[in-house]
């Protein structure tokens, strides 16, 4: 019996050759897209799933209250994780680590800029590790241990042996114990090298008394399923009998929940990566799902075809059931194919999607449950796309059908016509809410940031070019390719203290104002290209330690009308406000400015900022700082960003969603577009006649195409009726995420519609034109 | 063999009723050769289908075999239907995705006969309507007359009870229609119970026996001598 379905699906499918590649085109695509999301997604849910402690692992997290504000902040204070260590009957094991930061490392000759993380003494107890060399019961128990990953042990040692060289450290000599696998991707955790904290070092024993200083992470592990109220209790009491802190409410999150829930806003979870993974997995079904309609559609289409074969093989006593199992089988022959072709298509395409969403994604065929995947999404697509043929075509009478006086494929024109218009929604949907996001991008792009982005290069600082910083700055104005210097103490695209509002003279008793806050040193506005609204800058003298710079956002928020000269009150010392600076973008494009203040910073910084003459080359400037360094912090290796390259990295996400939008789009559209062309050519054949005989009654060419393209107008109108109140309540929900956003205009959505009822002249247009032009006696004749 | 008493069926549409067998009781017996006759519309084909379980009667008894079959569902139908009924159309209908040797082997297969039975049952039949030497061949690569060959070693493959054939000489010349004539005597003379509509007086002449229709009833019955 199967030899014989298979058999007839085989020569069915060998015979019609247009509907077979149109068929297999389009699930192909809609299997290749749903592999690759499914790749990226799987990776996104397996995030932190390594860690066979996955289910116990807890991280412990705040809720800063500043006054109707709140943070979430993820930095605890030093102790912590030691008191919670015992006494605690739910708690296992508690871990501190510093963040990760950037360290210089130099072993002879090699010098390496890594990522180090200092961590507290039961790290490896609770974080799976993979020890390559050592082990992680001695790997940190001496003082001025380090562990490396194993590229960072290969880019040191090469193939020889890590363990027992030494690495120099701001320094301090540190010797490999171990050596351990590199982190995966999809790890909460990500470093280059571990240290420990070293309970001897005097720095160390003075931190574990600071109990009002947040800068590391706790993390717990608790026994099966804790009382996560009763923990939370605990550790907020903790914080409370020590520090007094009553802005602070303590909670845990647990490692299930630190990727894809990242989000936070006034203290509560909005979210993360999470809304993108749903996102995702709905386009892939949408997707999967248009190129099944396509199969139904010229299925039915195409009905008459087949009505005859199921009218003689139900005479011979073949009942419903047979012929249902039989269409599938079809369906599921083609779906396999596609499926066969779809892996082919992901092999070859993979490294660039991989360059696309920044991951290593892989296809794992040692994975049951890729395979279990792939199952699924074959009968998925199987029975999709057979179930409405099958049941249609085996439902056919035999008498009516070998009688000839069934027109078969005519009780299937209205539901044909339903899924093509939900094709349409589908496609209009997808380009309409591409264009919106584009749209969004570039008004965000397009907004003025305040200062001049291009030209701009900073330069990490080290102790050194700290100390000789008005020699370098000199040095650099005289090599002629410099325009301005400063330095300032977090880079000039991000924000790195946040503080509540000074005091000042008329301030409400309820102000709740977050300042952001910035140290700098002379020639910061002219340096950065900032417009001074009022005042001056920093001017050199010394007063300057007692002087402060503010925003418009800021003034505008105290509601103060003459603020240069005014007193500013922060912590012990008083602060006179000299100028008033333009908003200026510093963190997020999408959010208004926030106030911000600026100090007078003259001994320590993070960065040296430095605007290019017009015209000299980036290249020829970076080589010059590159001796510069070489000359005053020999030391350490030289790094340094453009301002217009790391302000671009804002839009990442932003423009990932856009460009995945942008090709999944597109590719429904083209699978909307073979499956309507498919459609076309079966009507054609069926108005062959009809065509012939009108054409020998004097129509044009032009009034048959409009003809047969009126039956594809008239549902492209229908959708696009349907599909823009649909996008724009989806769209607008999706905008109110950004405080500054583009409106969706009506214009917008008329050119879509225009540009989709154009698509479709032209795909029905190509198909019909050979049947219009055709000589008419060839169409009359056959009969 | 068949036995049908006071026999209706009725089509409608939204304004008429057309009333396509009207009490119709005729009665076959084992091993006859029947021809139905009557000018077109008379019910003829409405009869057939009906005999042939392929559409169920409005009212009155269908008796085959000493079973009621007048109120099975389609399920029951095929399944008395593949065991017992072949079927000759004058459109010979045959599946144009199978070779010559597939189409014969198909009703074996929707009645569950093992592989290689099916090579040892359709073979003799191959050779006994002469298109052997077609049987890897397609329906649209034969003439009429051996299309209708196939179409008749297919309705015989399974040693059918009785044969049903509507005007199978229809789309044959007189050599070709004469041949199948013939082959369905020899069928009949071997057993097989044939039920035969035709137009031509010609072909009718084969049977035992013409039962003419008139607006769904018999009008006349003519043995043949």
């Amino acid at each position: 019996m199967f030899s014989n379905y298979l058999k007839i699906a085989w020569r069915n499918l060998k015979r019609n050759k247009g509907f077979t590649i149109t068929n297999l085109l389009g699930l192909t695509i809609g299997i290749s897209c749903t592999i690759f999301i499914f790749l990226w997604v799987n990776d996104e849910l397996t995030y932190d799933k390594f860690n066979t402690k996955y289910p116990d692992i807890y991280q412990v997290v705040a809720n800063r209250d500043f006054k109707n504000t709140i943070f979430t902040d993820k930095n605890m204070v030093f102790p912590l994780a030691k008191s919670l260590e015992s006494g605690y009957p739910q708690i296992k094991n508690a871990v501190m680590t510093s963040h990760p930061g950037t360290q210089l490392l130099v072993h002879g000759d090699t010098k390496l800029k890594k990522q180090l993380a200092s961590i507290s003494g039961r790290y490896f107890d609770m974080f799976t590790c993979k020890f390559i060399k050592g082990n992680a019961a001695t790997a940190l128990t001496e003082p001025n241990s380090l562990v490396l990953t194993q590229s960072t042990a290969k880019a040191f040692f090469g193939n020889t042996d890590a363990v027992n060289k030494t690495i120099k450290i701001s320094n301090q000599l540190l010797k490999v114990t171990a050596v351990i696998a590199d982190m995966p991707g999809n790890s909460s955790m990500q470093f280059d090298c571990l240290t420990a904290f070293n309970p001897t070092d005097p720095q160390v024993v003075s931190a574990m008394k600071e109990w009002g200083n947040s800068s590391y992470a706790v993390y717990l592990e608790t026994v099966p399923n804790p009382n996560i109220a009763q923990l939370e209790k605990d550790v907020n009491k903790v914080m409370l009998d020590h520090n007094h802190d009553k802005i602070s409410t303590y909670f845990m999150v647990p490692m299930s929940k630190w990727h894809l829930y990242s989000d936070y806003k006034d203290g509560k979870n909005i979210g993360g990566p999470i809304e993108y993974v749903r996102l995702f997995t709905i386009i892939a079904i949408i997707i999967l799902l248009i190129a099944c309609v396509n199969f139904m559609n010229l299925s039915t289409a195409r009905s008459e075809k087949r009505a005859k074969e199921v009218g003689i093989r139900k005479t011979l006593g073949s009942d419903k059931r047979q012929l249902v199992i039989q269409f599938f089988f079809e369906s599921m022959l083609l779906a396999l194919a596609a499926f066969v072709l779809a892996m082919i298509t992901v092999y070859a395409l993979l490294p660039l999607f991989n360059n696309l969403v920044s991951k290593k994604l892989y296809l794992n065929l040692a994975d049951p449950l890729f395979w279990i995947g792939s199952v699924l999404v074959i009968l998925f697509t199987g029975i999709m796309a057979g179930s409405y043929p099958a049941l249609y075509l085996s439902s056919f009478n035999p008498v009516k059908v070998l009688k000839g006086t069934f027109a078969a494929g005519k009780s299937a024109v209205l539901p044909r016509r339903i899924l093509v218009v939900g094709q349409f929604v589908i496609s209009i949907f997808l380009i309409a809410s591409t264009i919106i996001i584009y749209q969004q991008i570039q008004h965000v792009k397009n907004r003025d940031i305040g200062y001049n982005i291009n030209n701009l290069i900073m330069i990490p600082s080290t102790a050194s070019t700290d100390k000789s910083y008005a020699s370098i700055k000199n040095d650099m104005l005289k090599s002629g390719l410099v325009s301005e210097v400063t330095r300032t103490s977090s880079p000039i695209t991000d924000i790195w203290w946040k503080s509540p509002s000074p005091q000042y003279a008329g301030m409400p008793a309820d102000a709740n104002i977050i300042f952001s806050g910035i140290e700098t040193d002379l020639d910061f506005t002219k340096t950065i290209g900032i417009k001074l609204k009022q005042g001056h800058d920093f001017a050199g003298t010394p007063s300057d330690t007692s002087a402060m710079m503010l925003n418009q956002a800021a003034v505008d928020a105290m509601h103060i009308k003459h603020p240069v000269g005014m007193l500013m009150r922060y912590g012990p010392k008083n602060y006179t406000v000299i100028g008033v600076i333009d908003n200026v973008i510093i963190t997020s494009p999408y959010e208004p400015v926030d106030p911000l203040m600026i100090y007078f910073g003259k001994n320590g910084s993070s960065y040296i900022d430095v605007r290019l003459k017009q015209g000299v080359s980036p290249a020829k400037a970076i080589a010059f700082f590159k001796g510069l360094y070489a000359t005053y912090s020999p030391a350490d290796i030289f790094d340094y960003q453009f301002v217009d390259q790391e302000f671009g990295k804002k839009f990442v996400a932003e423009e990932l969603i856009s460009h995945l939008t942008n090709i999944f789009a597109g590719l429904a559209i083209f699978i909307c577009c073979i499956g309507l062309a498919g459609l076309a050519s079966f009507t054609i054949e069926k108005r062959f006649r009809e065509i012939g005989i009108r054409k020998v009654l004097g129509a044009t060419v032009q009034q048959l195409l409009l003809m047969i393209a009126q039956e594809f107008l008239r549902l492209v109108l229908i959708a696009f009726v349907i599909a823009v109140p649909v996008t724009w309540w989806l769209m607008y929900n999706w905008l109110q995420k950004y405080t500054y956003h583009v409106n969706i205009s009506v214009w917008m959505f008329g050119s879509v519609g225009v540009v989709i009822l154009l698509l479709t002249m032209v795909v029905v247009s190509l198909n019909t034109l050979s049947a219009a032009l055709a000589n008419p006696v060839k169409s009359l004749r056959s009969e | 063999m068949i036995k049908i008493t006071d026999l209706e069926k009725f089509y409608r549409t939204e304004e008429v009723e057309t009333i396509a067998l009207n009490k119709l009781t005729m009665e076959v017996r084992k091993g006859e050769f029947v021809a139905i006759m009557g000018p077109s519309g008379c019910g003829k084909s409405t009869l057939l289908n009906i005999l042939g379980m392929l559409d169920d009667p409005d009212a009155g008894s269908y008796v085959f075999n000493d079973i009621e079959v007048a109120h099975f569902n389609e399920r029951k139908r095929a399944d008395l239907r593949k065991h017992n009924i072949g079927f000759v159309f004058q459109s010979f209908n045959l599946i144009d995705e199978l070779t010559v040797f597939e189409n014969v082997e198909l009703p074996l297969i929707y009645t569950g006969v093992a592989a290689a039975d099916r090579v040892k049952r359709v073979e003799p039949v191959l050779d006994k309507m002469q298109i052997m030497h077609r049987r890897n061949h397609y329906p649209q690569q034969l003439s009429g007359g051996q299309q209708q060959r196939v179409a008749i070693a297919r309705a015989v493959v399974n040693n059918p009870k009785l044969i049903l054939a509507d005007e199978p000489t229809g789309n044959l010349d007189s050599s070709n229609g004469n041949d199948v004539m013939e082959l369905l005597t020899d069928l009949n003379e071997q057993g097989t119970t044939i039920i035969m509509v035709t137009h031509s007086e010609h072909d009718a002449r084969y049977s035992h026996r013409i039962i003419r229709l008139l607006d769904g009833h018999t009008v006349m019955e003519n043995i043949m001598i």
